[in-house]
């Protein structure tokens, strides 16, 4: 969270996660350089370059994408999802090493421009066994390429947090792209077992968590909609006891998607939607008084929504009351930043 | 996220995942049939000892020589290297194996096609799948 913007946001947490990171990149670059040189002595420094960094970039994407449902069946992932971004750019810097090398190793010392080589040299392309797959690497590239280049805050405001996250979401059209890359490509010239594994085992793993996540996800989507409304427009949510102390209980009542916080004996409610990257404010907590989206650390005020200053990012925030210990709460929204008093539970 | 977004990563997950799945095993079941280890260009052969013939087309010689038992190799130069990046080697419609860098390469034929001249060689390109050179050895 920044009030300005900066070229990189760091902060402890990022750069221990950035060291960490770097870490284990270089030591799979190390130990697969290794094993290459001990099974194929022959090999030239430019194919050693090329499969190292196109396996660390597969493996990357793989990481990444898997980040967000385990996240979301399991919160003690969400510090992998707090620095995903940084991750991300990397992965695109990996990826376009390697494709860098490809071009300059095997489309540019003929006779036409290299990157019109990439399209033009194999045209089979209603082939599966001669598919031209280097043309899906490309375009796989590109795609990371515009995600990482549109990947600061800057671009989020101002392309707005929809139009981002649908760009964002072409990360699913590069995966794609890049299993038939490795399955058209290094999979047909080889044949090894070991590649099929690697691409069938990653892509089984990140469809089954989807899958998973998908479906845990819809299941409390329908429960939170199955509430009762009463008089004067208020909702029966749950029992206040049955919300963790600075944490929340998610629901979605007509129309409106809300988080209802309880925190120092009381409980307030807001829009469950982030401001930054639309991310789930209610699977946050609440941080010395603030409401933390688990995503990247935005944070708002529980009575008000508003973001503690100099911050300016608003929540709507709506009525709650607590009757016998049940909590109620109406879901007709205060404009953005409007204080509404915390319904006081009763010991 | 709002649901409207979790919404569409679940259709995009639910497509994706039959589509990818689907792809994965197309991509398997039409896997080409794997060279011979032996039929990779292999620097370690020897020649054999006698020349029986010798053709030269474009910056490539070619020679059959013939070893103990009768046996024949068919012993290909390139005097420069090729355009093409991927060229198969044929003798008599049997898949030889592949050629590699700039250099001589040599390749040992079975009992049966030594036993089974004249010998013709062509050399294809893999990719485009297209004959480069139809040579006859007698």
């Amino acid at each position: 969270m920044s009030v300005n913007y900066t070229t990189v946001q760091w902060n402890r947490q990022k750069r221990r996660y950035d060291r960490i990171m770097l870490g284990i990149m270089a030591l799979y670059l190390l130990t697969f350089s290794f094993l290459q040189l001990l099974f194929y002595p022959l090999i030239s420094p430019e194919t050693l370059i090329i499969r190292a960094t196109g396996t660390l970039a597969f493996i990357m994407l793989q990481f990444i994408l898997c980040i967000g449902p385990m996240a979301r069946l399991d919160h003690r992932f969400l510090p992998l999802l707090y620095n995903r971004r940084h991750l991300g750019v990397t992965t695109f810097l990996i990826g376009a090493v390697h494709g860098v090398f490809n071009v300059i190793q095997f489309h540019s010392l003929g006779y036409v421009d290299p990157i019109f080589s990439v399209f033009a040299s194999n045209t089979h392309y209603a082939s599966l066994q001669d598919f031209p797959f280097q043309v899906l690497g490309f375009i796989a590239l590109v795609i990371l390429f515009l995600m990482a280049a549109t990947s600061h805050d800057f671009w989020l405001k101002n392309l707005s947090p929809r139009w981002w996250k649908s760009l964002h979401m072409l990360v699913y059209l590069a995966y794609g792209l890049l299993v038939f890359h490795v399955m058209l490509g290094v999979v047909q010239l080889e044949q090894s077992p070991v590649w099929i594994g690697f691409v069938g085992f990653g892509l089984l793993t990140l469809v089954s968590l989807h899958l998973m996540a998908a479906g845990v996800e819809k299941k409390r989507l329908e429960d939170q909609m199955d509430k009762p409304a009463v008089g004067e427009g208020f909702y029966l949510v749950c029992s206040a006891e049955d919300i963790p102390e600075n944490r929340a209980k998610m629901v979605y009542l007509d129309g409106q998607n809300i988080a209802v916080f309880r925190y120092e004996g009381k409980v307030s409610a807001v829009n469950n939607i982030c401001r930054h990257q639309h991310g789930p404010i209610g699977e946050g907590k609440i941080v010395d008084g603030c409401i933390t989206c688990p995503w990247h650390g935005y944070q708002y005020l529980p009575q008000n929504g508003q973001s503690p200053p100099p911050f300016t990012e608003k929540l709507e925030t709506y009525d709650v009351k607590i009757v016998d210990g049940q909590v109620w709460v109406n879901p007709s929204p205060y404009p953005e930043g409007t204080e509404r008093p915390a319904a006081i539970i009763q010991a | 996220m709002v649901p409207e977004l979790r919404k569409r990563h679940r259709l995009i997950w639910q497509l994706g995942s039959i589509l990818l799945c689907l792809g994965f095993i197309a991509a398997v079941w039409v896997l080409p049939v794997p060279i011979p280890a032996g039929q990779w260009p292999n620097n370690e052969l020897l020649p054999f000892p006698k020349i029986l013939a010798s053709k030269t087309a474009g910056n490539l010689s070619f020679q059959l020589r013939q070893g103990a038992n009768d046996l024949k190799q068919i012993e290909i130069t390139q005097h420069q290297v090729m355009e093409q990046t991927f060229v198969q080697v044929f003798c008599n419609n049997a898949l030889q194996g592949v050629l590699g860098t700039q250099g001589v390469q040599l390749f040992n034929l079975s009992d049966t096609l030594s036993a089974d001249p004249p010998y013709l060689i062509e050399l294809v390109d893999g990719i485009n799948h297209q004959t480069i050179h139809q040579i006859v050895l007698p």
